[in-house]
Protein backbone atom coordinates (compact mmCIF):
# COMPACT_ATOMS: atom_id res chain seq x y z
CA UNK A 1 0.00 0.00 0.00
CA UNK A 2 1.48 3.28 -1.04
CA UNK A 3 1.16 6.58 1.04
CA UNK A 4 -2.28 7.40 1.97
CA UNK A 5 -3.79 10.24 0.26
CA UNK A 6 -7.07 10.04 2.48
CA UNK A 7 -6.39 10.74 6.45
CA UNK A 8 -9.31 11.26 9.12
CA UNK A 9 -8.75 11.94 12.93
CA UNK A 10 -11.94 12.09 14.94
CA UNK A 11 -13.65 13.75 11.57
CA UNK A 12 -16.95 14.76 13.22
CA UNK A 13 -19.97 16.13 12.06
CA UNK A 14 -23.16 17.50 13.99
CA UNK A 15 -26.11 19.26 12.31
CA UNK A 16 -28.68 21.11 14.51
CA UNK A 17 -29.48 17.36 16.39
CA UNK A 18 -28.18 14.72 15.06
CA UNK A 19 -24.55 13.65 14.91
CA UNK A 20 -23.99 12.84 11.28
CA UNK A 21 -20.50 11.77 11.40
CA UNK A 22 -18.85 10.42 14.98
CA UNK A 23 -14.76 10.75 15.48
CA UNK A 24 -14.80 8.96 11.79
CA UNK A 25 -10.73 7.59 11.78
CA UNK A 26 -9.58 6.40 8.03
CA UNK A 27 -6.52 6.35 6.27
CA UNK A 28 -6.59 5.23 2.18
CA UNK A 29 -3.54 4.20 0.68
CA UNK A 30 -2.48 5.86 -2.99
CA UNK A 31 -3.98 3.57 -6.14
CA UNK A 32 -6.80 2.15 -3.97
CA UNK A 33 -10.53 1.68 -4.70
CA UNK A 34 -12.07 2.11 -1.28
CA UNK A 35 -15.87 1.58 -0.66
CA UNK A 36 -17.64 3.28 1.62
CA UNK A 37 -20.80 1.25 2.99
CA UNK A 38 -23.65 2.19 5.47
CA UNK A 39 -27.61 2.30 6.35
CA UNK A 40 -29.70 5.05 4.53
CA UNK A 41 -28.48 7.71 6.66
CA UNK A 42 -25.36 6.88 8.38
CA UNK A 43 -23.19 9.52 7.25
CA UNK A 44 -21.50 8.14 3.86
CA UNK A 45 -22.51 11.67 2.30
CA UNK A 46 -21.49 13.97 4.95
CA UNK A 47 -18.36 12.34 5.75
CA UNK A 48 -17.31 12.90 1.36
CA UNK A 49 -18.63 16.33 1.87
CA UNK A 50 -16.67 17.32 4.85
CA UNK A 51 -13.52 16.11 2.75
CA UNK A 52 -14.78 17.97 -0.95
CA UNK A 53 -15.16 21.11 1.63
CA UNK A 54 -19.00 21.73 1.49
CA UNK A 55 -19.76 21.08 4.62
CA UNK A 56 -17.67 22.34 8.01
CA UNK A 57 -16.68 19.75 9.98
CA UNK A 58 -17.68 19.97 13.79
CA UNK A 59 -14.58 18.89 14.94
CA UNK A 60 -11.59 16.62 14.35
CA UNK A 61 -8.74 16.85 11.47
CA UNK A 62 -8.79 15.16 7.50
CA UNK A 63 -6.24 15.65 5.04
CA UNK A 64 -6.33 14.93 1.03
CA UNK A 65 -3.00 14.06 -0.92
CA UNK A 66 -0.89 15.43 2.29
CA UNK A 67 -2.91 18.80 2.14
CA UNK A 68 -5.37 19.74 5.28
CA UNK A 69 -8.85 19.82 3.70
CA UNK A 70 -10.38 23.33 2.37
CA UNK A 71 -6.76 23.68 0.55
CA UNK A 72 -7.99 25.41 -3.03
CA UNK A 73 -5.02 24.48 -4.39
CA UNK A 74 -5.23 20.79 -3.98
CA UNK A 75 -8.57 20.85 -5.28
CA UNK A 76 -7.01 21.01 -8.82
CA UNK A 77 -6.34 17.15 -8.07
CA UNK A 78 -9.51 16.43 -6.70
CA UNK A 79 -12.70 15.47 -8.71
CA UNK A 80 -16.32 14.89 -7.05
CA UNK A 81 -19.20 13.17 -8.70
CA UNK A 82 -22.20 14.77 -5.97
CA UNK A 83 -25.16 12.00 -4.90
CA UNK A 84 -27.71 14.35 -6.48
CA UNK A 85 -26.12 15.30 -9.09
CA UNK A 86 -27.41 18.04 -10.48
CA UNK A 87 -25.58 20.36 -13.52
CA UNK A 88 -26.36 23.79 -15.35
CA UNK A 89 -28.78 21.90 -17.41
CA UNK A 90 -29.02 25.07 -20.26
CA UNK A 91 -25.59 23.97 -21.27
CA UNK A 92 -24.55 21.60 -23.46
CA UNK A 93 -22.64 18.51 -22.42
CA UNK A 94 -19.91 19.53 -23.96
CA UNK A 95 -20.29 22.90 -22.48
CA UNK A 96 -20.15 22.00 -19.27
CA UNK A 97 -17.07 19.83 -19.40
CA UNK A 98 -15.47 23.35 -20.59
CA UNK A 99 -16.35 25.17 -17.90
CA UNK A 100 -15.50 22.34 -15.47
CA UNK A 101 -12.11 21.70 -17.33
CA UNK A 102 -11.90 25.64 -17.02
CA UNK A 103 -12.94 25.91 -13.17
CA UNK A 104 -9.88 23.17 -12.73
CA UNK A 105 -7.63 25.39 -13.94
CA UNK A 106 -6.56 22.98 -17.06
CA UNK A 107 -4.98 24.85 -19.84
CA UNK A 108 -6.87 25.77 -22.93
CA UNK A 109 -4.82 24.15 -25.00
CA UNK A 110 -5.14 20.27 -23.67
CA UNK A 111 -9.26 21.24 -23.23
CA UNK A 112 -10.99 19.90 -26.38
CA UNK A 113 -9.04 16.94 -26.96
CA UNK A 114 -9.87 16.12 -22.81
CA UNK A 115 -13.24 16.78 -23.26
CA UNK A 116 -13.27 14.51 -26.32
CA UNK A 117 -11.75 11.86 -24.30
CA UNK A 118 -13.95 11.89 -21.46
CA UNK A 119 -16.77 12.14 -23.47
CA UNK A 120 -16.13 8.70 -25.73
CA UNK A 121 -15.23 7.77 -21.78
CA UNK A 122 -18.75 7.95 -20.63
CA UNK A 123 -20.29 7.23 -23.93
CA UNK A 124 -22.04 10.38 -24.30
CA UNK A 125 -20.23 11.51 -27.65
CA UNK A 126 -23.12 11.53 -29.89
CA UNK A 127 -25.34 13.83 -26.63
CA UNK A 128 -22.09 16.55 -26.50
CA UNK A 129 -23.93 19.05 -28.16
CA UNK A 130 -27.59 18.77 -26.75
CA UNK A 131 -28.78 20.69 -23.80
CA UNK A 132 -28.21 18.73 -20.94
CA UNK A 133 -32.00 19.56 -19.70
CA UNK A 134 -32.65 16.81 -22.67
CA UNK A 135 -30.58 14.29 -21.13
CA UNK A 136 -31.93 11.18 -19.01
CA UNK A 137 -31.24 11.17 -15.59
CA UNK A 138 -28.54 8.22 -16.63
CA UNK A 139 -27.35 10.30 -19.02
CA UNK A 140 -27.03 12.80 -16.39
CA UNK A 141 -25.38 10.50 -14.34
CA UNK A 142 -22.59 10.17 -16.57
CA UNK A 143 -21.69 13.63 -17.65
CA UNK A 144 -21.60 14.10 -14.19
CA UNK A 145 -18.67 11.64 -14.03
CA UNK A 146 -17.44 12.88 -17.11
CA UNK A 147 -17.31 16.41 -15.50
CA UNK A 148 -15.55 14.91 -12.06
CA UNK A 149 -13.05 13.16 -14.45
CA UNK A 150 -12.18 15.84 -16.92
CA UNK A 151 -9.46 17.27 -14.90
CA UNK A 152 -7.32 13.98 -14.64
CA UNK A 153 -8.14 14.27 -10.92
CA UNK A 154 -5.25 11.87 -8.61
CA UNK A 155 -8.06 11.33 -6.17
CA UNK A 156 -12.04 11.19 -7.40
CA UNK A 157 -14.92 10.78 -5.45
CA UNK A 158 -17.76 9.02 -6.19
CA UNK A 159 -20.87 9.43 -4.37
CA UNK A 160 -22.90 6.42 -5.43
CA UNK A 161 -21.87 6.83 -9.23
CA UNK A 162 -24.12 4.23 -10.83
CA UNK A 163 -27.14 4.92 -9.10
CA UNK A 164 -29.68 5.69 -12.28
CA UNK A 165 -27.05 3.50 -14.47
CA UNK A 166 -28.86 0.42 -16.79
CA UNK A 167 -26.02 -2.83 -16.10
CA UNK A 168 -24.01 -1.74 -18.86
CA UNK A 169 -23.73 1.47 -17.65
CA UNK A 170 -22.80 0.58 -14.15
CA UNK A 171 -20.08 -2.10 -15.93
CA UNK A 172 -18.48 0.83 -17.95
CA UNK A 173 -18.20 2.82 -15.01
CA UNK A 174 -16.77 -0.24 -13.03
CA UNK A 175 -14.44 -0.36 -15.85
CA UNK A 176 -13.81 3.04 -15.65
CA UNK A 177 -13.31 2.95 -12.01
CA UNK A 178 -10.52 -0.26 -12.39
CA UNK A 179 -8.97 1.07 -15.31
CA UNK A 180 -8.48 4.71 -12.69
CA UNK A 181 -6.53 2.29 -9.98
CA UNK A 182 -4.38 1.02 -12.61
CA UNK A 183 -2.71 4.25 -13.47
CA UNK A 184 -2.74 4.44 -9.47
CA UNK A 185 -5.30 6.81 -8.97
CA UNK A 186 -7.42 7.02 -5.86
CA UNK A 187 -11.02 5.84 -5.74
CA UNK A 188 -13.27 6.59 -3.01
CA UNK A 189 -16.72 5.27 -3.54
CA UNK A 190 -19.77 5.69 -1.99
CA UNK A 191 -22.39 2.45 -2.64
CA UNK A 192 -25.43 0.22 -1.61
CA UNK A 193 -24.35 -1.71 -4.89
CA UNK A 194 -22.73 -4.59 -2.49
CA UNK A 195 -22.22 -6.96 -5.20
CA UNK A 196 -20.61 -4.00 -7.29
CA UNK A 197 -18.43 -2.97 -4.63
CA UNK A 198 -17.22 -6.48 -4.15
CA UNK A 199 -16.24 -6.79 -7.22
CA UNK A 200 -14.19 -4.09 -7.50
CA UNK A 201 -12.76 -2.38 -4.23
CA UNK A 202 -9.57 -3.19 -2.22
CA UNK A 203 -10.40 -1.70 0.67
CA UNK A 204 -13.44 -1.22 2.59
CA UNK A 205 -15.56 0.75 5.44
CA UNK A 206 -19.14 0.82 6.78
CA UNK A 207 -20.60 3.03 8.63
CA UNK A 208 -23.46 2.73 10.63
CA UNK A 209 -25.00 6.14 12.61
CA UNK A 210 -21.77 8.21 11.99
CA UNK A 211 -19.10 5.47 13.50
CA UNK A 212 -16.96 3.19 11.52
CA UNK A 213 -18.15 -0.56 12.42
CA UNK A 214 -15.88 -2.49 10.60
CA UNK A 215 -12.92 -1.62 7.96
CA UNK A 216 -10.20 -3.23 6.68
CA UNK A 217 -9.22 -4.90 2.89
CA UNK A 218 -11.82 -6.81 0.83
CA UNK A 219 -9.93 -10.07 1.84
CA UNK A 220 -9.08 -9.80 5.12
CA UNK A 221 -12.77 -8.67 6.48
CA UNK A 222 -14.09 -11.37 3.80
CA UNK A 223 -12.25 -14.90 4.47
CA UNK A 224 -11.54 -13.35 8.09
CA UNK A 225 -13.54 -16.50 9.50
CA UNK A 226 -13.50 -19.96 7.77
CA UNK A 227 -16.55 -21.45 6.85
CA UNK A 228 -17.09 -24.35 4.97
CA UNK A 229 -20.23 -26.14 3.06
CA UNK A 230 -19.80 -29.93 3.28
CA UNK A 231 -22.53 -32.54 1.47
CA UNK A 232 -22.18 -35.89 2.48
CA UNK A 233 -24.34 -38.73 3.25
CA UNK A 234 -24.51 -41.75 5.90
CA UNK A 235 -22.93 -39.72 8.36
CA UNK A 236 -24.58 -41.47 11.28
CA UNK A 237 -24.87 -38.72 13.63
CA UNK A 238 -21.93 -37.98 13.24
CA UNK A 239 -22.93 -34.01 12.85
CA UNK A 240 -24.48 -34.23 16.16
CA UNK A 241 -21.27 -34.68 18.28
CA UNK A 242 -17.84 -35.00 16.81
CA UNK A 243 -18.16 -32.59 13.91
CA UNK A 244 -19.67 -29.83 16.44
CA UNK A 245 -16.13 -30.10 18.18
CA UNK A 246 -14.39 -28.32 15.27
CA UNK A 247 -16.76 -25.30 15.36
CA UNK A 248 -20.07 -23.84 14.83
CA UNK A 249 -22.40 -25.16 12.58
CA UNK A 250 -23.92 -22.55 10.90
CA UNK A 251 -26.60 -24.45 9.00
CA UNK A 252 -27.77 -27.81 8.36
CA UNK A 253 -29.93 -29.11 5.20
CA UNK A 254 -30.92 -32.11 4.81
CA UNK A 255 -27.69 -33.65 3.92
CA UNK A 256 -25.80 -30.29 3.46
CA UNK A 257 -23.98 -28.36 5.87
CA UNK A 258 -22.30 -25.38 7.09
CA UNK A 259 -19.75 -24.98 9.39
CA UNK A 260 -17.52 -22.45 10.96
CA UNK A 261 -13.87 -23.66 11.37
CA UNK A 262 -11.30 -22.05 13.54
CA UNK A 263 -8.70 -22.14 10.87
CA UNK A 264 -7.67 -23.77 7.71
CA UNK A 265 -6.14 -26.54 9.06
CA UNK A 266 -9.20 -27.97 10.38
CA UNK A 267 -10.24 -28.45 6.18
CA UNK A 268 -8.26 -31.66 6.07
CA UNK A 269 -8.80 -33.18 9.73
CA UNK A 270 -12.54 -32.26 8.82
CA UNK A 271 -12.42 -33.98 5.74
CA UNK A 272 -10.82 -37.10 6.94
CA UNK A 273 -12.90 -37.56 9.64
CA UNK A 274 -16.11 -37.97 7.76
CA UNK A 275 -14.73 -40.66 5.60
CA UNK A 276 -13.13 -42.66 8.62
CA UNK A 277 -16.51 -42.44 10.13
CA UNK A 278 -17.62 -44.12 6.88
CA UNK A 279 -19.49 -41.03 5.07
CA UNK A 280 -20.00 -40.63 1.66
CA UNK A 281 -18.18 -37.16 0.86
CA UNK A 282 -19.83 -35.72 -2.37
CA UNK A 283 -18.92 -31.87 -2.01
CA UNK A 284 -16.20 -29.79 0.28
CA UNK A 285 -16.43 -26.07 -0.32
CA UNK A 286 -14.59 -23.29 1.40
CA UNK A 287 -16.72 -20.72 1.42
CA UNK A 288 -15.74 -17.17 1.14
CA UNK A 289 -18.54 -14.65 2.20
CA UNK A 290 -19.97 -12.45 0.33
CA UNK A 291 -19.64 -8.19 1.28
CA UNK A 292 -23.63 -8.52 1.41
CA UNK A 293 -23.45 -11.12 3.99
CA UNK A 294 -20.71 -9.18 6.03
CA UNK A 295 -22.97 -5.98 5.81
CA UNK A 296 -25.78 -7.33 7.22
CA UNK A 297 -23.88 -9.16 9.78
CA UNK A 298 -22.22 -6.03 11.06
CA UNK A 299 -25.29 -3.76 10.83
CA UNK A 300 -27.67 -5.54 12.36
CA UNK A 301 -25.01 -7.20 14.47
CA UNK A 302 -24.80 -3.56 16.38
CA UNK A 303 -28.53 -3.61 16.95
CA UNK A 304 -28.61 -6.79 19.27
CA UNK B 1 -14.03 34.52 -10.70
CA UNK B 2 -14.58 35.15 -14.19
CA UNK B 3 -15.58 31.43 -15.23
CA UNK B 4 -18.69 31.99 -12.62
CA UNK B 5 -19.05 35.12 -14.49
CA UNK B 6 -19.43 33.98 -17.86
CA UNK B 7 -21.50 31.17 -16.48
CA UNK B 8 -23.88 33.86 -15.34
CA UNK B 9 -24.08 35.46 -18.24
CA UNK B 10 -25.10 32.02 -20.27
CA UNK B 11 -27.49 31.52 -17.71
CA UNK B 12 -29.31 34.92 -18.84
CA UNK B 13 -28.89 34.19 -22.20
CA UNK B 14 -29.98 30.54 -22.08
CA UNK B 15 -32.52 31.59 -20.11
CA UNK B 16 -33.53 34.19 -22.37
CA UNK B 17 -33.99 36.33 -19.57
CA UNK B 18 -32.07 39.29 -21.40
CA UNK B 19 -33.82 38.89 -24.62
CA UNK B 20 -37.19 39.70 -22.47
CA UNK B 21 -36.12 42.21 -20.97
CA UNK B 22 -35.10 43.87 -23.84
CA UNK B 23 -38.01 43.60 -25.57
CA UNK B 24 -40.18 44.25 -22.97
CA UNK B 25 -38.17 47.40 -22.38
CA UNK B 26 -38.38 48.37 -25.86
CA UNK B 27 -42.44 48.45 -25.38
CA UNK B 28 -41.92 50.63 -22.51
CA UNK B 29 -39.93 52.66 -24.40
CA UNK B 30 -42.02 53.01 -27.67
CA UNK B 31 -45.48 53.73 -25.15
CA UNK B 32 -43.61 56.19 -23.24
CA UNK B 33 -41.99 57.98 -26.54
CA UNK B 34 -45.64 57.74 -27.99
CA UNK B 35 -46.85 59.21 -24.26
CA UNK B 36 -44.51 61.89 -25.03
CA UNK B 37 -45.50 62.82 -28.77
CA UNK B 38 -48.87 62.91 -27.91
CA UNK B 39 -48.72 65.23 -24.90
CA UNK B 40 -46.52 67.65 -27.10
CA UNK B 41 -49.22 67.74 -29.88
CA UNK B 42 -51.75 68.71 -27.33
CA UNK B 43 -49.83 71.44 -25.14
CA UNK B 44 -49.75 73.12 -28.59
CA UNK B 45 -52.90 72.24 -29.56
CA UNK B 46 -54.40 73.50 -26.18
CA UNK B 47 -52.43 76.76 -26.63
CA UNK B 48 -53.59 77.60 -29.45
CA UNK B 49 -57.23 77.33 -28.16
CA UNK B 50 -56.57 79.63 -25.07
CA UNK B 51 -55.07 81.80 -27.32
CA UNK B 52 -57.71 81.85 -29.70
CA UNK B 53 -60.41 81.95 -26.94
CA UNK B 54 -59.20 85.12 -26.36
CA UNK B 55 -57.08 84.43 -23.31
CA UNK B 56 -53.86 86.19 -22.65
CA UNK B 57 -51.09 84.76 -20.87
CA UNK B 58 -47.54 86.34 -20.60
CA UNK B 59 -44.56 84.65 -21.80
CA UNK B 60 -43.13 83.73 -18.66
CA UNK B 61 -46.40 82.30 -17.39
CA UNK B 62 -46.55 80.15 -20.65
CA UNK B 63 -42.93 79.18 -20.34
CA UNK B 64 -43.51 78.39 -17.03
CA UNK B 65 -46.57 76.14 -17.09
CA UNK B 66 -44.29 73.89 -20.34
CA UNK B 67 -41.45 73.62 -18.20
CA UNK B 68 -43.24 71.86 -15.75
CA UNK B 69 -45.14 69.26 -17.53
CA UNK B 70 -42.10 68.97 -19.22
CA UNK B 71 -40.27 68.37 -16.47
CA UNK B 72 -43.35 66.37 -14.84
CA UNK B 73 -42.86 63.74 -17.80
CA UNK B 74 -39.38 63.37 -18.18
CA UNK B 75 -39.31 62.64 -13.70
CA UNK B 76 -42.49 60.20 -15.20
CA UNK B 77 -39.85 58.05 -17.26
CA UNK B 78 -37.29 58.25 -15.30
CA UNK B 79 -39.30 57.14 -12.31
CA UNK B 80 -40.80 54.44 -14.02
CA UNK B 81 -37.11 53.10 -15.35
CA UNK B 82 -35.86 53.35 -11.80
CA UNK B 83 -38.91 50.48 -11.13
CA UNK B 84 -37.82 48.55 -13.90
CA UNK B 85 -34.16 48.40 -13.21
CA UNK B 86 -34.90 47.68 -9.55
CA UNK B 87 -37.34 45.00 -9.41
CA UNK B 88 -34.87 43.44 -12.56
CA UNK B 89 -32.09 43.25 -10.68
CA UNK B 90 -34.21 41.54 -7.85
CA UNK B 91 -35.83 39.36 -9.84
CA UNK B 92 -32.93 37.95 -11.58
CA UNK B 93 -30.71 37.47 -8.27
CA UNK B 94 -33.17 36.91 -5.66
CA UNK B 95 -32.52 32.82 -5.97
CA UNK B 96 -29.06 33.12 -7.51
CA UNK B 97 -27.21 30.89 -4.55
CA UNK B 98 -30.16 29.94 -3.06
CA UNK B 99 -31.61 28.20 -5.51
CA UNK B 100 -28.40 26.22 -6.34
CA UNK B 101 -27.92 25.13 -3.51
CA UNK B 102 -31.18 23.83 -3.51
CA UNK B 103 -31.30 21.81 -6.35
CA UNK B 104 -27.60 20.90 -5.98
CA UNK B 105 -26.10 22.76 -8.61
CA UNK B 106 -23.57 24.40 -6.44
CA UNK B 107 -22.12 21.18 -4.91
CA UNK B 108 -20.08 20.33 -8.12
CA UNK B 109 -18.62 24.10 -8.27
CA UNK B 110 -18.01 24.18 -4.64
CA UNK B 111 -15.81 21.29 -5.03
CA UNK B 112 -13.86 23.04 -7.52
CA UNK B 113 -10.65 24.65 -6.86
CA UNK B 114 -12.13 28.09 -6.80
CA UNK B 115 -12.67 30.45 -3.39
CA UNK B 116 -15.81 30.57 -2.69
CA UNK B 117 -15.45 34.66 -2.49
CA UNK B 118 -14.44 34.03 -5.77
CA UNK B 119 -17.86 32.32 -6.42
CA UNK B 120 -19.97 35.10 -4.97
CA UNK B 121 -17.73 37.40 -6.42
CA UNK B 122 -18.17 36.39 -10.06
CA UNK B 123 -21.80 36.14 -9.53
CA UNK B 124 -21.94 39.67 -8.25
CA UNK B 125 -19.66 40.44 -11.27
CA UNK B 126 -21.82 38.97 -14.39
CA UNK B 127 -25.41 40.58 -13.05
CA UNK B 128 -23.74 43.86 -12.45
CA UNK B 129 -22.47 44.03 -16.30
CA UNK B 130 -25.52 42.97 -16.92
CA UNK B 131 -27.47 45.77 -14.94
CA UNK B 132 -25.29 48.39 -15.82
CA UNK B 133 -24.98 47.86 -19.38
CA UNK B 134 -28.92 48.23 -19.54
CA UNK B 135 -29.97 50.45 -16.92
CA UNK B 136 -27.63 53.05 -18.71
CA UNK B 137 -29.32 52.29 -22.04
CA UNK B 138 -32.85 52.33 -20.72
CA UNK B 139 -31.68 55.98 -19.00
CA UNK B 140 -29.86 57.45 -22.23
CA UNK B 141 -32.73 56.27 -23.99
CA UNK B 142 -35.06 58.29 -22.26
CA UNK B 143 -33.07 61.29 -21.93
CA UNK B 144 -33.08 61.34 -25.68
CA UNK B 145 -36.69 61.01 -25.95
CA UNK B 146 -37.32 63.83 -23.65
CA UNK B 147 -34.48 65.63 -25.62
CA UNK B 148 -36.16 65.01 -29.49
CA UNK B 149 -39.32 65.23 -28.48
CA UNK B 150 -39.60 67.99 -25.88
CA UNK B 151 -36.45 69.18 -26.61
CA UNK B 152 -35.69 69.29 -23.33
CA UNK B 153 -31.53 70.07 -22.58
CA UNK B 154 -29.57 67.41 -21.57
CA UNK B 155 -26.33 69.47 -20.61
CA UNK B 156 -25.36 68.89 -16.95
CA UNK B 157 -28.07 65.78 -17.00
CA UNK B 158 -25.58 62.69 -18.24
CA UNK B 159 -24.12 62.60 -14.92
CA UNK B 160 -26.57 60.88 -13.61
CA UNK B 161 -26.43 57.94 -15.79
CA UNK B 162 -23.71 57.00 -13.02
CA UNK B 163 -26.61 57.25 -10.15
CA UNK B 164 -29.16 55.36 -12.65
CA UNK B 165 -26.83 52.19 -13.25
CA UNK B 166 -26.20 52.63 -8.93
CA UNK B 167 -29.88 51.81 -8.09
CA UNK B 168 -30.28 48.19 -9.83
CA UNK B 169 -26.83 47.54 -7.89
CA UNK B 170 -27.37 48.09 -4.26
CA UNK B 171 -30.75 45.54 -4.76
CA UNK B 172 -28.43 43.21 -6.51
CA UNK B 173 -26.17 43.07 -3.27
CA UNK B 174 -28.79 43.11 -0.91
CA UNK B 175 -30.75 40.51 -2.59
CA UNK B 176 -27.32 37.94 -3.01
CA UNK B 177 -26.30 38.62 0.73
CA UNK B 178 -30.12 37.12 1.06
CA UNK B 179 -29.77 34.19 -0.86
CA UNK B 180 -26.87 33.08 0.60
CA UNK B 181 -28.82 32.68 4.05
CA UNK B 182 -32.42 32.62 3.07
CA UNK B 183 -34.65 30.34 1.14
CA UNK B 184 -35.53 31.73 -2.65
CA UNK B 185 -39.23 32.80 -1.26
CA UNK B 186 -38.30 33.83 1.55
CA UNK B 187 -35.39 36.31 -0.03
CA UNK B 188 -37.90 37.45 -2.68
CA UNK B 189 -40.29 38.80 0.00
CA UNK B 190 -37.79 40.47 2.29
CA UNK B 191 -35.99 42.17 -0.30
CA UNK B 192 -39.29 43.39 -2.10
CA UNK B 193 -40.98 44.50 1.31
CA UNK B 194 -37.67 46.16 1.94
CA UNK B 195 -37.44 48.07 -1.84
CA UNK B 196 -41.01 49.22 -1.06
CA UNK B 197 -40.78 50.45 2.38
CA UNK B 198 -37.99 52.62 0.56
CA UNK B 199 -40.15 53.83 -1.75
CA UNK B 200 -42.98 54.36 0.65
CA UNK B 201 -40.58 56.46 2.53
CA UNK B 202 -39.22 58.32 -0.14
CA UNK B 203 -42.93 59.63 -1.03
CA UNK B 204 -43.84 60.66 2.34
CA UNK B 205 -40.38 62.53 2.84
CA UNK B 206 -41.37 63.92 -0.49
CA UNK B 207 -45.17 64.96 0.58
CA UNK B 208 -43.83 65.49 4.11
CA UNK B 209 -41.69 68.59 2.55
CA UNK B 210 -44.35 70.18 0.77
CA UNK B 211 -44.80 73.60 1.55
CA UNK B 212 -47.96 73.81 3.01
CA UNK B 213 -47.79 70.14 4.73
CA UNK B 214 -44.23 70.71 6.30
CA UNK B 215 -43.82 67.79 8.46
CA UNK B 216 -40.57 66.90 9.77
CA UNK B 217 -42.31 63.24 11.24
CA UNK B 218 -42.42 62.43 7.68
CA UNK B 219 -39.31 63.49 6.40
CA UNK B 220 -37.24 62.17 8.99
CA UNK B 221 -39.11 58.77 8.18
CA UNK B 222 -37.97 58.92 4.76
CA UNK B 223 -34.75 59.94 6.60
CA UNK B 224 -35.04 56.29 8.20
CA UNK B 225 -36.41 54.41 5.56
CA UNK B 226 -33.75 55.63 2.65
CA UNK B 227 -31.09 54.58 5.17
CA UNK B 228 -32.81 51.15 5.48
CA UNK B 229 -32.85 51.02 1.59
CA UNK B 230 -31.11 54.09 -0.01
CA UNK B 231 -32.38 53.39 -3.74
CA UNK B 232 -35.64 55.77 -3.29
CA UNK B 233 -32.74 58.59 -2.51
CA UNK B 234 -30.23 57.78 -5.41
CA UNK B 235 -33.30 58.36 -7.64
CA UNK B 236 -34.51 62.03 -5.66
CA UNK B 237 -30.67 62.89 -6.20
CA UNK B 238 -31.05 62.15 -9.97
CA UNK B 239 -34.31 63.76 -9.30
CA UNK B 240 -32.73 66.88 -8.23
CA UNK B 241 -29.58 66.92 -10.75
CA UNK B 242 -32.35 66.90 -13.79
CA UNK B 243 -34.63 69.49 -12.42
CA UNK B 244 -31.55 71.73 -10.81
CA UNK B 245 -32.66 73.40 -7.28
CA UNK B 246 -34.72 76.40 -8.54
CA UNK B 247 -37.42 76.06 -6.60
CA UNK B 248 -40.91 76.47 -8.24
CA UNK B 249 -44.02 76.69 -5.30
CA UNK B 250 -46.00 74.94 -8.57
CA UNK B 251 -43.51 71.78 -8.82
CA UNK B 252 -44.68 70.76 -5.69
CA UNK B 253 -48.02 70.48 -6.50
CA UNK B 254 -47.87 68.70 -10.25
CA UNK B 255 -44.55 66.77 -9.82
CA UNK B 256 -45.21 65.91 -6.08
CA UNK B 257 -44.22 62.72 -4.70
CA UNK B 258 -41.88 61.87 -7.87
CA UNK B 259 -39.62 64.64 -7.43
CA UNK B 260 -37.17 66.24 -4.97
CA UNK B 261 -38.39 68.75 -2.89
CA UNK B 262 -37.02 67.41 0.01
CA UNK B 263 -32.98 66.81 -1.57
CA UNK B 264 -30.50 63.81 -0.44
CA UNK B 265 -27.55 65.11 0.48
CA UNK B 266 -24.14 63.87 -0.45
CA UNK B 267 -23.57 61.97 2.40
CA UNK B 268 -26.41 59.80 1.38
CA UNK B 269 -24.74 58.98 -1.67
CA UNK B 270 -21.66 57.98 -0.02
CA UNK B 271 -23.74 56.09 2.36
CA UNK B 272 -25.63 53.98 -0.77
CA UNK B 273 -22.47 52.52 -1.77
CA UNK B 274 -21.32 51.74 1.44
CA UNK B 275 -24.44 49.99 1.99
CA UNK B 276 -23.55 48.53 -1.15
CA UNK B 277 -20.66 47.01 -0.13
CA UNK B 278 -21.43 46.41 3.15
CA UNK B 279 -24.01 43.62 1.81
CA UNK B 280 -21.47 42.20 -0.82
CA UNK B 281 -18.80 41.65 2.00
CA UNK B 282 -21.63 39.97 4.06
CA UNK B 283 -22.47 37.87 0.73
CA UNK B 284 -19.29 36.57 1.01
CA UNK B 285 -18.77 35.93 4.66
CA UNK B 286 -22.22 34.05 4.96
CA UNK B 287 -21.34 31.85 1.94
CA UNK B 288 -18.09 31.04 2.97
CA UNK B 289 -19.33 29.76 6.05
CA UNK B 290 -21.98 28.10 5.34
CA UNK B 291 -22.26 24.15 4.92
CA UNK B 292 -23.56 23.29 1.33
CA UNK B 293 -25.94 20.30 0.78
N1 LIG C 1 -28.06 19.59 6.00
C1 LIG C 1 -28.40 18.75 6.98
N2 LIG C 1 -29.00 19.20 8.10
C2 LIG C 1 -29.34 18.38 9.08
N3 LIG C 1 -29.13 17.06 9.07
C3 LIG C 1 -28.53 16.52 7.98
C4 LIG C 1 -28.15 17.34 6.89
N4 LIG C 1 -27.58 16.54 5.95
C5 LIG C 1 -27.61 15.30 6.45
N5 LIG C 1 -28.19 15.27 7.68
C6 LIG C 1 -28.37 14.08 8.53
O1 LIG C 1 -27.14 13.45 8.67
C7 LIG C 1 -27.28 12.05 8.59
C8 LIG C 1 -26.33 11.50 7.57
O2 LIG C 1 -26.75 11.90 6.28
P1 LIG C 1 -25.97 11.46 4.97
O3 LIG C 1 -26.57 12.16 3.82
O4 LIG C 1 -24.52 11.66 5.20
O5 LIG C 1 -26.29 9.92 4.90
P2 LIG C 1 -25.85 8.83 3.84
O6 LIG C 1 -25.07 7.82 4.55
O7 LIG C 1 -25.20 9.47 2.68
O8 LIG C 1 -27.24 8.22 3.43
P3 LIG C 1 -27.77 7.68 2.00
O9 LIG C 1 -27.36 6.27 1.91
O10 LIG C 1 -29.24 7.77 2.15
O11 LIG C 1 -27.22 8.54 0.95
C9 LIG C 1 -28.74 11.79 8.31
O12 LIG C 1 -29.35 11.38 9.49
C10 LIG C 1 -29.30 13.09 7.87
O13 LIG C 1 -30.61 13.22 8.34
MG1 LIG D 1 -25.64 9.62 0.74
Amino acid sequence: MGKAVIETKDLTKVYDRKTACDKICLSVGEGQIFGFLGPNGAGKSTFVKMLIGLVKPTSGMASLLGSPIGDVFTRRRIGFLPENFRYQDWLTGQELLHYHAALSHMPREVRPKRIGEVLKLVKLEDAANFKIKTYSKGMQQRIGIAAALVADPDLLFLDEPTSALDPIGRMEVREIITSLRDRGKTVFLNSHLLSELEMICDEVAIIKDGRVIESGTLNNLLTGKIEVEVTAGNLNGLLDNRIADFGRVLKVDGSSFVIELANEEKIPTLASLIIRSGGRLYNLNRRKRTLEELFIDVVQGGDQ
Amino acid sequence: MLIITALTFKEALRKKILIAAIVLTLLFLVVYGLGLHYIAQDMAVHKAGFMSGGGSLSAGQEQAMQEISKRAFFLLGIYFASSIVSLLAIFSSIGSVSSEMENGMLHAIVAKPIRRRDIILGKFLGYTLMLTFYSAVLFVSILLLNHYIFGSRLDGVTGAIGLFTLQPLILLAVSLAGSTRLSTLANGIIVFMLYTVGVIGGMLEQVGAMPFVNSTTLVRTGIITSLMMPVDSIYRMIVTIITGTTQNPLDAVIIGPFGAISQPSNAMMIYAVIYLIAFLVISVRVFSRRDIG
